[in-house]
């Protein structure tokens, strides 16, 4: 990495690592997309841990018990209006977004966790196991993203931990190839075959000394995935499917939109908005992560 | 080439083998048993029983496979529980829709990305390339189907131009089947393109860098002509390889667009048979589409081979 100032270097010689992420930081601050796509990531993290302080109304409340109106106007009590029941589509977006965060996290969980070492193994062993795992890999992904994802939920049953399984699944093989690859380059580089001679075992190089490398191409990837899980899990609970009541979701307001689309059409505008501000955010900052950690890119832009 | 062929042939093989597994096994895991699902919930458990076993139910799992693999051989998908009719013909029935808004979602998607990437691409840094840059990343971040309840609101219900729902078959009448076929294919055409003019646009700017584009500048070549047969004639071909992803991507998107406009397409009997725990016309299913994506995907390597003959050797 660079060095270029007294302080960066007084830093490094203290923490190499820390020193790195500093320079890594002053990139990133930077760069103004990043800065509002994470900016954009961590508010709608805040809204999805503390839903209570972010959201204005109850989102269970219905004009039942609080004599509210159905179908209001955006307004100043309620900012995208209220559904068919009178509950606030403001509160219940933000209710929904802990489905979509979480459905990420573990989803992405899910398929690092399983596809990394499979990639790994794959790399580094070769022969006749990289041949099985990957051709694995290659079936797996011969099927649509959405239609293994169905396959598995038919298999499993609707709700949200088959949906965050479902969906980890499916991730898997992309997880796996971009892992292989990065350790195939990486196998043959002078410090792995420096640990090897002297006495180090596969396990500890592919831990020690490849697993680390392949960190940034896994960052990158998982932030570009996590925008695709929560349109799977949307279009997933869109067609009745996926997550279901009581558990919150902006495909399922979607769904019940649908049906009222013709007097209500407003209803499926704020849900869907939520999903592309969201996945948006995601894909650009996993954008700006890949510009900056892919060595290959960096200075090219 | 010959050789090349053979060999990525020869590569598919046990991937197919492996789509046929997953499949058969994933779908095996599914709650209920055949029996219960034809005779319905409140039969008498001992026909239910009898039936499973008539079906063959109780076998060992790599019997069953057997069976079914060797009907598949033989154009036998098994038969569709509720309705008693053959899964085979029932699936044929439903290619018509699909395959036309495949193609015409597809078309549309190039339509829209070649021109904008390589115009995107042959200038870099432009403001016209920081507006496509935008387009691609918002068309990959909208749900196609929010996209096309927005679009169903403005142009079918708002406007009136395009039904809101239904297919009508092209050889029956052009004209309406095109006027409904209209809103699908963009809903899942424009993700398509954002994705695609991407691609395009790195392969422009990549090929605009190479020698042999300056070799042409230095020669006098007027720009124009510089641009169109040295740049964007090359730039196509590395786009060819991507077509294999996007396959996959129309098909996903067939599953729920075909839903939301009700076409009666494969991706609509998808989910119906889901719904009704159809397990031999989900089955099927699943290992047509697996079989024609890695077909596809087979296609295009070979021709991307084809075209550039350094992949070849690799």
């Amino acid at each position: 990495m660079s060095s270029s100032g007294s302080m960066e270097v007084l830093t490094s010689e203290r923490d190499p690592r820390f020193a790195n992420f500093l320079v890594f930081a002053r990139r990133f601050a930077s760069r103004p997309i990043g800065v509002i796509s994470l900016t954009v990531v961590l508010l709608i993290a805040f809204a999805a841990v503390f839903t209570d302080i972010a959201a204005t109304h109850d989102p269970l409340e219905t004009l039942v018990t609080t004599g509210a109106e159905a179908f209001a106007k955006p307004s100043f009590s309620n900012f995208f209006g209220t559904d068919q029941l009178g509950r606030d589509n403001y509160s219940r977006i933000v209710d929904a977004s802990r489905t979509a965060l979480m459905v990420g996290v573990v989803s992405i969980l899910i398929g690092a966790g399983i596809g990394v070492p499979i990639g790994v193994t794959a790399g580094y062993s070769g022969g006749i196991r990289d041949e099985v795992l990957m051709r694995l890999m290659d079936a797996l992904f011969a099927f649509p993203g959405i239609l293994l994802a169905l396959m598995i939920i038919a298999a499993l049953g609707t709700g949200i931990e088959n949906v965050m399984l479902a969906i980890g699944i499916t991730f898997i093989p992309s997880f796996a190839r971009l892992v292989r690859g990065t350790t195939l380059s990486v196998k043959e580089q002078e410090y792995v075959l420096a640990a090897r001679s002297i006495g180090a075992g596969g396990a500890r190089v592919a831990a020690r000394h490849i697993l680390p490398n392949t960190f940034a191409p896994v960052v990158v990837q998982a932030s570009l995935l996590f925008g695709v899980a929560i349109i799977i899990e949307a279009s997933l609970s869109f067609l009745g499917l996926g997550t279901r009541p009581p558990d919150p979701s902006w495909g399922t307001m979607l769904n019940s939109a649908q049906r009222l689309i013709s007097s209500e059409p407003m209803l499926a505008v704020f849900p869907g908005l939520a999903i592309v501000i969201t996945v948006l955010a995601f894909n650009l900052l996993g954008d700006v992560l890949r510009d900056l950690l892919d060595p290959r890119l960096r200075g090219s832009s | 080439m010959r050789n090349f062929i053979i060999r990525r042939v020869l590569a598919t093989i046990p991937v197919l083998i492996l789509i046929s597994v997953v499949t058969f096994v994933a779908l095996r895991l599914l709650p209920g048993s055949p029996g219960s699902a034809i005779l319905g919930p409140e039969a008498d458990p001992a026909a239910v029983e009898a039936l499973n076993e008539r079906l063959g139910w109780y076998d060992p799992i790599y019997e069953q496979y057997a069976d079914w693999i060797a009907g598949v051989f033989q154009g036998d998908f098994g038969y569709s529980q509720r309705s008693n009719d053959p899964v085979g013909p029932l699936i044929a029935s439903r290619l018509e829709a699909t395959i036309q808004l495949g193609i015409m979602s597809l078309a549309l998607a190039l339509l829209i990305a070649i021109p904008i990437g390589a115009i995107a691409g042959a200038k870099p840094g432009t403001p016209f390339d920081y507006g496509l840059t935008f387009f691609a990343v918002i068309g990959v971040s909208v749900p196609n189907f929010w996209l096309a309840m927005l679009l169903v609101i403005v142009f079918a219900l708002e406007l009136g131009w395009f039904p809101t729902q239904g297919f009508t078959p092209f050889f029956d009448d052009p004209g309406a089947n095109l006027k409904g076929m209209v809103l699908p294919a963009f809903a899942i055409g424009v993700a398509l393109a954002g994705n695609l003019a991407r691609q395009v646009r790195a392969a422009m700017v990549e090929v605009m860098q190479q020698d042999y584009v300056r070799t042409a500048r230095a020669k006098g070549l007027r720009e124009r002509s510089v641009l169109v047969r040295h740049g964007f004639r090359n730039a196509l071909i590395p786009v060819v390889t991507v077509l294999g992803l996007q396959t996959s991507l129309v098909v996903g998107g067939a599953i729920v667009i075909e839903s939301f406009f009700g076409l009666p397409g494969v991706g609509k009997l998808i989910i119906d048979s889901i719904l009704f725990s159809e397990i031999p016309t989900v089955q099927a299913l699943a290992v047509m589409i697996a079989l024609g994506v890695a077909a596809i995907n087979l296609i295009v390597d070979i021709s991307y081979a084809y075209l550039d003959p350094r992949i070849r050797y690799s």
